[in-house]
């Protein structure tokens, strides 16, 4: 019979074990009698003294089962019973406290998971550490960011030694045309070497080299392994296949792995070699790219940011007209796509971390109460017998019932919560520019830790009464209320709890309506425009069928001619540059009659729209005309500004009618024929650009404009409208994609998401801890009412008012979270001048925000405290004064 | 009259009277009292639960039949282990019962 079958015998047939000792002891009995009765002693005493023997069936069996193997368990499983049977007496508390450590364990969990795959986790590219962006910074312009230019790049790919390559790349869609039409893919335009930067080998083929580059010679892709399966059927033949992207006739080259992700975008098709255009390679001063590098191994980013200023100013001392004042710069790529998250994500973590410290001081706090309301009961297991041990075993199960049931909940939450921050929000990663992060997951080591530490706090406060219990005077104990047990500290120790509490939430809150008001500034700011009922599109003409710009004007006139005949369309127009969609062009000026000052660079951002785009948006004109369908062929060059630029370069009298040029090489110059409000290009908390409008045909720049967005402003909203665009487009000519159809509201929403996301979670975090305040504040001011039931008894008794006896309550609370709050307002002051980087129109010290959170906090406080106060008032005098 | 004895001893005492032969948990009792001519009283108290966890061990094995006055008893019976296990434990307190006899008279 070995031991492990005597367990499972022990454990799982205890009945026919305990019935077999039964009936050996009762023949033992039996015998022992028999041998009294054979000695001559007569039958009855024959049996007590038999009994008197044995000890006692009782103490006898129990001495066996104490011998048992696992008996040690079962005593462990009884406890569990009997922890389970407590825990349900008191569920609400139970209820609270697990579901405190549950919010506790999944929020920090999913948060931090996002913080740390997003932040922390390297980039799925070997060594990557070693790969810069590569930017300009421009002195002169308070070190403003600026993308490339060509020759530039083409310097420092040949002189940069510590650089181990450096590649340009242009995020584009890419218009791929077949038998149904041309539909629009993410692709990227990238120069030889960009893969070598990112060390991919290609799966089959071959990436591009520096010939490729050359625009004599056949143009070639490389798509991605999604679209080779997907577009391509796996087709084994891929290679030398010939596919034809915006219009023009392309050599499939390459296949790129599976598990390849294109850091800039959430997913990327189809790749091309950047072919410069003879402008491009000619003019530095046209920068219109964005590169990365891999520094050599072996040296660090900061040693190759040193040889790339020393380049830098080789290049600025041999082209001083276009290149002085900037300087190359290099900075980690992981970095660069994750800085724009940081400072949201850095308020996450303080929000979380501060919603931790509430649960914790709530569990604390709920299971100190528990403590000394149970001393009695301990006392009195005491007093039984129980040893120490046994009794700080117990409470130890019971600690753990309730930890293991609020960890496995906290699990799920997080879970859930990672799910769902995933799905709801990284999946418009763009936003953020953090493409290829979506694999997003749980990070186990952020959840053991958590677990590791919300289950040992939890333990720990919840032996304490055991520990505690187990050193006092048993009588003192055993009196009325058990009222002795060190109760001074613990309530000192629990009123400090509260307050903190109530600090921290205050600090949460404030943060949320900071936030909030921001948000509310933000989204009232006017754009400059009228979004409401206005649907956008995004139109591609295959750039190698419309060369020139008057072949694309001809083709969004006709369009635009189709689509007013559509029923519901009231105005229509056509632009290059569609405000918040992250898109802008710059370009110099000269102001005729007017002289730049030392140091000025004048600077206006041109957009090409057609007649009706800008009534179309609703921007509102100030003076002058707007376009009318004659401008822009003939003589005369027209443009129209907006009222920003007006009072920039014309800041006396009208513009209208005065003359200014680009800074294109036989720029003609421009008339100025009307003014219009300023449009919020960039964002809705950055300053609207200076814009100056021309007609499609004044294009200043070589290229044909391919790719402009529609915006339709509707009678009514009318969901039929997108299948008639594609229609009217198809009609003119099918090789032209039309891709996005979206309403205007639907882009602001987008430009704003990042704040709004902010908001929310905030206040969901806020209201949490607002609600584990209030809980608990109840919970300590519940406490002091059940150990002061004999006193208020007494008083009610000697004829004190009911209300006197609210009001003495009441008071205690309110002055415990006027505590909380004095602390907490101190701390909001120093904590929110660390958001005034995500507040737009809002100081971080807004003195109304200061001053209607505290009241909000202290009505809570009151509802807090009035319902244990009004149960204080319903005392029966004569129960209270019986003593519990 | 009980003494403390310690597991160890208690076992190596029940396992050598059953060398002899099988016994029930009386007969066991009485044996012990008889041979160590009263030193050891055990009471059923410490028996019952050495017997058992004896049992559990492997060492011997129980079985209910009929005593001598015809009264079910359950008898108990060294297995094969068990007698290896009181070769085993017979040497080993020999070896402790020669050490400390040795202490003793050092130090007298």
């Amino acid at each position: 019979m070995g031991r492990v079958r005597s367990l499972f015998r022990n454990l799982f047939r205890k009945h026919d074990v305990e019935r077999a000792l039964d009936d050996e002891l009762r023949a033992h009995v039996q015998m022992l009698v028999d041998e009294k009765v054979a000695a001559g002693i007569d039958e009855a005493r024959a049996w007590r003294e038999a009994h008197m023997e044995l000890g006692g069936m009782d103490q006898a069996k129990e001495c066996v089962r104490n011998a048992r193997t696992g008996a040690r368990l079962e005593l462990v499983l009884q406890d569990v019973r009997y922890a389970f049977r407590t825990t349900m007496r008191a569920p609400v508390l139970a209820t609270v406290v697990i579901l405190t450590i549950a919010l506790g364990i999944g929020a920090n969990t999913a948060v931090f998971s996002v913080f740390n795959s997003v932040l922390l986790r390297p980039l799925p590219y070997q060594n990557e550490q070693q790969i810069v962006a590569v930017f300009e910074r421009r002195i002169n312009e308070n070190g403003a960011r600026s993308p490339l230019s060509a020759p530039d790049f083409l310097d420092w790919r040949k002189l940069a030694g510590s650089l181990d390559g450096v590649a340009l790349y242009d995020t584009r869609q890419l218009s791929i045309t077949n038998d149904g039409g041309a539909e629009l893919v993410p692709g990227a335009y990238v120069t030889a070497g960009f893969f070598e930067v990112l060390r991919v080998r290609p799966k089959f083929g071959r990436t591009f080299v520096v010939a490729d580059e050359d625009p004599g010679r056949q143009q070639v892709a490389l798509v991605s392994y999604g679209t080779w399966q997907r577009r391509f059927g796996g087709d084994a033949a891929i290679l030398g296949k010939l596919i034809y992207v915006n219009g023009a006739p392309v050599q499939v080259v390459g296949v790129l792995p599976d598990g390849f992700r294109y850091p800039f975008a959430a997913d990327c098709d189809l790749f091309l070699p950047i072919r410069f255009s003879t402008d491009q390679r000619t003019f530095r001063g046209i920068h219109a790219f964005n590169g990365i590098a891999r520094v050599r191994d072996g040296r660090t980013v900061e040693q190759a940011g040193a040889e790339m200023d020393v380049i830098s100013r080789q290049i600025e001392h041999q082209h001083p007209d276009t290149n002085s004042g900037h300087i190359a710069t290099l900075m980690p790529l992981r970095e660069q796509l994750a800085g724009r998250l940081r400072p949201a994500l850095l308020v996450l973590l303080g929000a979380v971390s501060l919603v931790i410290l509430i649960a914790c001081a709530n569990v604390a706090n709920l299971l100190l109460a528990r403590a000394t309301v149970r001393t009695r009961e301990i006392a009195v297991r005491a007093a039984l017998g129980c040893s120490r041990q046994r009794l700080i075993g117990q409470s130890l199960i019971e600690s753990a019932v309730l930890a293991t049931t609020g960890a496995v909940l906290g699990i799920a939450l997080a879970w859930w919560g990672v799910a769902a921050l995933r799905a709801t929000f990284f999946s418009r990663l763009e936003f953020f520019g953090t493409a290829g992060l979506d694999t997003i997951a749980m990070d186990w080591r952020v959840l053991i830790f958590t677990l590791g530490w919300a289950l040992a706090s939890t333990l720990l406060f919840g032996i304490s009464p055991a520990l505690a219990g187990a050193r006092i005077d048993l009588t003192e104990g055993l009196r009325s209320g058990g009222r002795g047990m060190t109760s001074a500290d613990h309530h000192h120790f629990r009123s400090a709890l509260v307050v903190i509490q109530v600090a921290l939430s205050l600090i949460l809150l404030t943060g949320a309506g900071l936030l909030g008001k921001s948000f509310l500034r933000l989204t009232s700011v006017n754009p400059g425009f009228q979004p409401e009922q206005v649907i956008t599109a995004t139109i591609n003409v295959p750039g190698s069928k419309y060369r020139s710009t008057e072949q694309a004007a001809m083709f969004y006139d006709a369009l635009i001619e189709r689509v007013a005949a559509l029923p519901g369309v009231r105005l229509v127009g056509v632009t290059d540059i569609l405000p918040l969609t992250g898109n802008d062009n710059r370009t110099g000026v000269l102001i005729e009659g007017s002289v730049p000052r030392p140091g000025e660079r004048r600077r206006m951002h041109p957009r090409l729209v057609s007649p009706g785009y800008l009534e179309a948006m609703g921007v509102r004109l100030l003076e002058g005309r707007m376009f009318a369908a004659a401008d822009g062929s003939g003589k005369r060059h027209v443009a129209i500004i907006s009222d920003a630029a007006a009072r920039q370069y014309w800041p006396e009298g009208s513009p209208v009618g005065r003359r200014f040029a680009t800074t294109v090489e036989n720029a003609p110059w421009m008339e100025v024929i009307g003014v219009v409000g300023a449009v919020r290009n960039r964002a809705l908390d950055q300053d609207a650009t200076l814009d100056v409008y021309l007609p499609l045909r004044e294009n200043p720049f070589r290229h044909a404009v391919t790719r402009v967005t529609l915006a339709i402003k509707t009678g009514n909203d009318d969901g039929a409208l997108a299948s008639s665009i594609r229609a009217a487009v198809g009609s003119i000519d099918r090789s032209v994609a039309v891709s996005e159809i979206r309403s205007m509201e639907s882009h602001i929403a987008d430009s704003t998401a990042p704040k709004w996301f902010n908001l929310v979670l905030l206040t969901l975090f806020a209201g949490i801890a607002i609600v584990l305040a209030a809980a608990g504040l109840y919970g300590t001011l519940a406490y002091i009412i059940s150990q002061r039931t004999s006193e208020i008894g007494v008083r009610i008794a000697l004829g004190a008012q009911r209300s006197e006896v609210l009001r003495i309550v009441m008071r205690r609370g309110l002055m415990l979270a006027i505590a909380g709050i004095g602390v907490g307002s101190a701390a909001s002051l120093a904590v929110t001048q660390l958001m005034s980087k995500l507040l737009f129109g809002v100081h971080p010290r807004d003195p109304l925000i200061f001053s209607v959170i505290p009241l909000l906090l202290i009505s809570v406080a009151l509802i807090a405290s009035y319902i244990p106060a009004r149960r204080a008032t319903r005392l029966d005098p004569m129960a209270a004064l019986r003593g519990d | 009259m009980a003494t403390d004895l310690l597991k160890g001893t208690l076992d190596l005492l029940i396992l050598r009277t059953l060398t002899l032969e099988r016994n029930h948990g009386l007969g066991i009792a009485r044996r012990i009292e008889q041979v160590t001519k009263g030193t050891f009283d055990v009471k059923p108290g410490s028996l019952f639960p050495a017997l058992h966890r004896l049992e559990e061990q492997g060492w011997v094995a129980a079985e209910w039949g009929e005593s001598e006055t015809r009264r079910r008893a359950k008898y108990y019976t060294l297995t094969k282990t068990g007698r290896k296990r009181v070769e085993s434990e017979t040497a080993n307190w020999n070896r402790i019962a020669l050490a400390m006899a040795r202490a003793i008279e050092a130090t007298s």
